[in-house]
């Protein structure tokens, strides 16, 4: 493991002098929050039941190894040990009223079954063998290789999700599009499993989008807004610490409570006052010597649980509005960050500006204020404990237009 | 340490894998998204809503219409309305980002059987258009338009086609980022010529 002595990234000073819009997109750590502040999640009362396509994957994938396959998938995420989470296949996807079950090849029985999820019924998991029903959708079949989230939530929980593959990258077919290894094809879908369980992306390493050197490769989580290298089929520490956050294992030897800690402040613009909202805060595990880890790391956005203003401002329908994340002032800036025990560094950094609309970090899009402190000096976490008040005030940000703006 | 470059290398994806709001997509070129678009167009977002399609009435869509203040590929008119599918729960409560007032350059596929288009590569054909405080416009995609250029000349070069200096040296230059509006615009007419 190498160690580096490093600075907090300057990403976002060479957009500083941009005029950005507002860009809307949702929360990393969790998918949505509720109007509480927690996080939606599903019911670990029982492990999440869902519902594979009666047909095959492609040409050449046939049902039974894609069955295997997405349980495979699942159990990425069920094999974390500090997480309660588990998955369980209730069957092929149930018959509707105008689907009547086998395989889902149609846009009709499409539309059948994603109404089912929609009202909370089943979530499907379907497999697009020739790409027809993402023709019939208008998605562009030639690039996209999976789709999934949820579709059905009641005020506390999610009751469904939904997840698409596309077939043509497993067909073994050079045209119309050529094959993706089955590792890239899994370790996409292990991603977008990440969603349909409640996950959002996390920023870590963004370096890497420019070439990066194999710690950072290492710490890149599987729910990167990009898949630059298969190693994120494997969870990183981020994904692990963040899905144990919402489904964390309360018993047997090994815990959530007894081997992760939290870390939490409040980012401020210079001011040291008013609350710093879509900052991507990172929490590096540092040693003794206060050298930084590249390869395991987590991270979260200032004020990820508080709520964005994510309805279009001159909109259509002023109705859609988004009802998730707590209205509470405090919740502005505030980050949490999960991490296993031990010590480390918190640094903040911008969103990355390519990250946005759906491939966002965070409630919204908008560059980082000012510049960015260096790293914290180094805080020790222990396994059950919150080591809170370690606040980030940026640099050189605008002054406020008056003292009513503050929190 | 030679070796772990090229286990590295080997592990790569061909292309990378981007995340949407809760869709993969592979990176396409510029080239590879005008040819893969009908229309190609440069305007502002007049309305955006979310409604359920008229034929597959369990699906969620966001109606956009656009006024048209430039064209580069296909006849979209003065006005230009499409019909997204949209999938993930936060789309529907901010019209998959579609916002009234914003420009963008938009690279939308044909419409299919059921009307319902977007655009290539999903995100990957949306660029926001920005402007500086010198009110130079740039353009940026999704993806940041990492790869957005990557390979174009060489496939160029095997046709043996060749553009005008000025697109040759943003192919040559650009790896990631905001990009200036004029000099993409340029670029996606030349290589729209090929495949109208």
């Amino acid at each position: 493991m190498r160690f580096v002595r490093g600075m907090a990234s300057a990403l976002g000073v060479s957009l500083g002098a941009l005029l950005l819009p507002v860009n809307l997109a949702h929360a990393g750590g969790p998918l949505l929050v509720r109007d509480n502040g927690v996080p939606y999640v599903f019911s670990t009362a029982a492990p999440i039941p869902y519902r594979t396509d009666n047909g095959p994957l492609s040409a050449t994938v046939t049902e039974a190894t894609a069955r295997s396959r997405v349980a495979g998938m699942f159990g990425v995420w069920e094999g974390v040990t500090t997480s309660s989470i588990a998955y369980a296949r209730a069957g092929f996807v149930n018959a509707t009223v105008a689907f009547t079950g086998g395989d889902v090849n149609t846009p009709d029985e499409f539309d059948a079954v994603q109404t089912d999820c929609g009202n909370g019924v089943q979530s499907p998991i379907v497999y697009d063998a020739d790409a027809s029903i993402f023709m019939a959708l208008g998605i562009d079949e030639t690039s996209v290789i999976g789709i999934a989230g949820p579709c059905a939530a009641n005020a506390t929980q999610f009751i469904t999700s939904l997840a698409v593959m596309n077939g043509l990258f497993q067909d073994g077919a050079a045209a119309p599009v050529p094959d993706i290894s089955t590792d890239e094809f899994d370790a996409a879908l292990i991603h977008e499993f990440g969603h349909f369980s409640g996950l959002d992306h996390s920023q870590i390493n963004v370096n890497c989008l420019g070439g990066c050197g194999p710690d950072d490769l290492t710490g890149l989580p599987t729910m990167f807004p990009v898949l630059l290298h298969v190693s994120q089929k494997s969870l990183s520490v981020d994904d692990i610490a963040w899905i144990s956050r919402l489904y964390p294992q309360t018993t047997g030897g090994t815990t959530f409570a007894n081997t992760h800690g939290t870390i939490a402040g409040t980012v401020f613009f210079s001011d040291g006052q008013s609350h710093a909202a879509y900052v991507n805060v990172i929490a590096r595990p540092v040693d003794t010597g206060a050298n930084q880890d590249r390869t395991a790391a987590v991270s979260v956005v200032s004020g990820y649980k508080f709520r964005a203003i994510r309805g279009n401002p001159i909109n259509d329908n002023p109705t859609q509005f988004p009802p998730f994340g707590s209205l509470t002032p405090g919740d502005m800036g505030l980050f949490e960050i999960p991490v296993p025990a031990g010590s480390y560094t918190v640094e903040v950094e911008s969103i990355d500006a390519g990250f946005s609309d759906g491939s966002g970090v965070g409630p919204v899009q908008i560059p980082m204020p000012g510049t960015a402190p260096a790293p914290s000096a180094t805080i020790v976490v222990v396994a059950g404990g919150t080591n809170s008040g370690n606040d980030v005030t940026l640099i050189g940000t605008d002054p406020r237009f008056d003292q009513f703006e503050g929190p | 340490m030679k070796r772990l470059l090229l286990l590295l290398l080997t592990l790569a994806f061909a292309g990378p894998a981007w995340a949407e709001r809760g869709a993969l997509s592979l990176s396409r070129n510029i080239d590879q998204l005008t040819s893969r678009s009908a229309v190609i167009l440069r305007g502002t977002v007049l309305s955006a809503h979310v409604e359920k399609h008229p034929v597959l009435t369990g699906l969620d869509t966001v109606v956009v219409r656009m006024r048209v203040r430039e064209t580069l590929k296909g006849r979209p008119g003065a006005t230009y309305t499409f019909r997204q599918y949209i999938w993930d729960i936060r789309d529907r409560f901010d019209a998959a980002g579609y916002r009234k007032g914003q420009d963008y350059l938009l690279m939308m596929i044909a419409p299919s059987d059921y009307g319902l288009s977007s655009p290539a590569g999903l995100a990957q054909g949306r660029f926001r258009i920005l402007r500086d405080r010198t009110g130079k416009e740039l353009a940026v995609n999704g993806h940041a338009n990492l790869r957005l250029f990557d390979g174009v000349s060489a496939q160029l070069a095997k046709e043996g086609i060749s553009l005008s200096p000025k697109s040759s040296k943003l192919l040559a230059s650009h790896h990631v980022g905001l990009v200036d509006l004029r000099e993409l615009t340029d670029l996606v007419r030349e290589l729209a010529q090929r495949n109208p």
